[in-house]
């Protein structure tokens, strides 16, 4: 029988582990400090100033969930998986053509100031706020499960200290300085992660012996093994077309329009966006962005399958389909690449991480304390108010993390993008693109994208495995589409009736 | 003399009128744009390690200062790394004097920005004079500078779909949601077609891999386009 990855000590692992984490922080220090004192940049003119935002857009997006997840689910399930790498890279799309660009030229940074800017009401601030804060947290349980996940067979802790310790080190740096330079960390991390994949692939042709294609070709013509026990388990035609996982085709329609549309509607990506001065560094940064995950997307479909081809071939077993690309590393690399492989997974849990918690503690200080609330008498207390949020957050996520052990962090991502995409996109398209829009027509469509997703995810088989009421896994199809309509039957409502319907202030 | 609106650099932005007038000399006042992405906490944080004040426009204040003293002034906005650009540029003007406010961070502020005051002082050939206020002296500017450099708070919502590069993202839009529709539609309503072969591989594949390498074409093809639209 192969083996499993196993949870104990690995001291050389450990050590290769410490060093990387305290490398990326040492070099992202060191590198924020030059920009403000150094004479020259170490490239001429700085002209790669766009590359560097760029990966590190990358860095931000490509979370546990991408590593871990997406590679795990395509080893498990094939093309039911891969849908998740398409569906991810797609709402770069809309963010780029969509969204990005007009806010961009609204001047606005966040989601809760794009909707300001048209209805001056703390009431619309309030709902984007609670909505954001919603969005993260859910965002950050698959983070926090990645982090439980990885770090047993690396360390040999169990899942729940994993949890804390990430949760710990996250609180820690944004409650304590807050001002890590997170581009940095995440631009070593793109480029590892990047780098690494690159390496598992070669690995797994050159090891397998097959070139690209008729590696994929290789499972189209004899099906693939189940990962956990190495014994066949989907036909070539199942398992490389849809239907494995998402057996109802509007369980699969509902994810790939969730996917599409979250991207957009996620509070960290959008103001990661807006976080480059110029106009034409931003738009140039997404492109290489774009490049970078779609590239990586790539990638992990070889590293899904390759699990799956060493699998069948006898060489080891996966019990945990997030430890997917972790186990392939130490097959192809022995102990030393499964530290690296594993520390970058960490890394990037950690700079997701601390990203979200500062959307969250932004909405917090920002949105609630400093505008409805109208504390802005102090920087100095609105950064305590953001930092004590943070805290607060990230107590939230480490006990959801510690929940939900034992999901795939791509399906619970996909969840979090399913809410984001129903409470945040109605509003962004009512706010952008439709002059009747009204204000409570805003508000009631985050209230109802917001809560009608959270019952349905609560109500489906994630939740209630077999007396489920609602049938799909993911509930964006229905979310969604109820948080147009309400924007749609307020807006005209409160339009006719002249209650609470807000004019739009004209600049 | 350059600022970043923080309450040492509106000091020394006093300083600096009244030096110039006193020489009868122009003033140079440049704005560092940092390159470096931050996000509104991390901003947050920096404004108040370096006291800086949002609210207020530096280089407006140098402005408005030297006009009501007839001092003649140049404004420069450069991006860069800070105390390089300051240096570079106090070169390339050939100026007689540095004039600038010290923000003296200290701790963990200090670990994460540098002192650019320090830096600057190590670097450069001319004269460096470093203000280090006095609470009434940063009161005072604070007060005056609130006068008369306030930001604009209303920030004008246009509209933005009529732009011609917005047209061209969104035809490019319509075309990729087209190609995704189509996967959305077999992936899900009629899959045996997604197993169908196509050479080596298969139906599903091959749309899959095409939206993920189309994607990268678009965003290549438009930034393309906006960069010839901006050069324009």
């Amino acid at each position: 029988m192969a083996d499993a990855l196993t949870n104990d000590f690995k001291p050389l692992a450990f050590a290769l582990f410490v060093m990387i984490v305290l490398m990326t922080l040492v070099i992202s220090i060191y590198f924020s400090r030059r920009v403000r004192t150094a004479g020259h940049y170490y490239v001429a003119g700085g002209g790669v100033k766009w590359f560097v935002n760029g990966v590190a857009f990358a860095g931000d997006y490509l979370s546990a969930a991408s590593f871990l997840g997406v590679a795990g689910l395509i080893a498990f399930f094939g093309y039911d998986g891969f849908i998740y790498g398409i569906g991810f890279l797609a709402g770069w799309i809309v963010a780029l053509f969509l969204i990005a660009e007009p806010l961009r030229v609204m001047g606005k940074y966040t989601f809760a100031d794009a909707l300001v800017s048209k209805f001056k009401s703390k009431r619309v601030r309030l709902a984007a706020a609670i909505s954001t804060l919603v969005v993260s947290v859910f965002y950050l349980i698959p983070q926090m499960v990645g982090a439980g996940t990885i770090i047993q067979p690396l360390i040999g802790l169990p899942y729940w200290a994993g949890v804390v310790l990430v949760g710990g080190i996250v609180i820690l740096i944004v409650a304590t300085a807050g001002m890590v330079s997170t581009t940095w960390v995440q631009f070593i991390k793109g480029l590892l992660l990047l780098i690494a994949g690159v390496a598992l692939v070669i690995g797994v042709l050159v090891i397998a012996g097959y070139n690209p294609l008729d590696f994929i070709n290789y499972f189209i013509q004899n099906g693939s093994v189940s990962p956990k026990t190495g014994l066949p388990q989907f036909t070539g035609e199942q398992f490389m077309a849809p239907g494995t996982k998402y057996k109802d085709p509007w369980d699969f329609a509902s994810l790939m329009l969730a996917l599409i549309l979250g991207t957009a509607a996620l509070p960290h990506i959008l103001i990661r966006y807006y976080t480059v001065p110029k106009p034409s560094d931003a738009r140039k940064s997404t492109v290489v962005a774009i490049i970078c995950i779609g590239i990586f997307y790539i990638l992990t479909l070889f590293i899904g399958l390759g699990t799956n081809y060493f699998a069948g071939q006898g060489e080891f077993v996966v019990n945990d389909s997030n430890l997917s690309a972790p186990t392939l590393a130490y097959f192809i690399g022995g102990e030393t690449f499964f530290a690296v492989i594993s520390s970058i997974a960490f890394a990037t849990i950690l700079g997701t991480v601390s990203g979200l918690i500062m959307a969250a503690a932004g909405a917090i200080a920002h949105d609630i304390y400093s505008e409805i609330l109208e504390k802005k008498k102090s920087e100095k207390s609105a950064l305590r108010v953001s930092k004590l949020t943070a805290v607060g957050v990230g107590m939230v996520a480490i006990l959801l993390g510690i929940a939900m052990e034992g999901e795939n962090v791509a399906y619970l991502v996909g969840l979090a993008f399913a809410i984001a995409a129903s409470a945040n996109i109605p509003a962004l398209i009512g706010v952008l693109f439709w002059k009747r829009a009204t204000e409570w027509g805003i508000i009631s469509s985050i209230a109802v994208g917001l809560s009608s997703s959270l019952l349905l995810i609560l109500i489906s088989p994630t939740f209630m495995p077999t007396n489920y009421i609602f049938p799909l896994t993911n509930p964006g199809i229905v979310s969604i589409a109820l948080g147009f309509l309400t924007l749609i039957v307020v807006s005209l409502l409160t339009q006719k009736w002249g209650v609470g319907a807000t004019k739009p202030v004209q600049a | 003399m350059p600022t970043d609106s923080s309450l040492p650099a509106l000091a020394a932005t006093v300083i600096a009128v009244d030096r110039a007038k006193a020489e009868n000399a122009t003033l140079i006042v440049l704005s560092v744009v940092e390159l470096t992405p931050s996000m509104e906490v991390e901003q947050h944080a920096e404004n108040v390690g370096l006291r800086r004040c949002p609210n207020i426009d530096g280089m407006k204040f140098a402005r408005e200062l030297a006009k009501q003293k007839g001092v003649e002034i140049e404004e420069i906005t450069q991006e860069g790394p800070v105390a390089g650009t300051i240096v570079r540029v106090a070169e390339e003007f050939k100026v007689e004097a540095i004039v600038m406010g010290c923000s003296k961070p200290h701790g963990i502020t200090e670990l994460y920005l540098g002192d650019v005051a320090r830096a600057v002082t190590k670097m450069a050939h001319c004269e460096v004079v470093a203000i280090n206020p006095t609470e009434t002296q940063g009161k005072e500017a604070l007060v005056l500078a609130r006068k008369i450099a306030s930001r604009p708070k209303e920030i004008t919502v246009k509209t933005i779909t009529s732009s011609k590069q917005f047209k061209v993202g969104l035809v490019l839009f319509t075309i990729y949601i087209a190609v995704y529709g189509t996967l959305l539609y077999f992936g899900s309503f009629d899959r045996s077609v997604m197993s169908e072969a196509v050479g080596k591989l298969n139906v599903g594949m091959v749309l899959g891999l095409t939206v993920i390498i189309l994607a990268i074409i678009m965003a290549v093809v438009f930034n393309w386009y906006a960069g010839k639209q901006e050069a324009l």
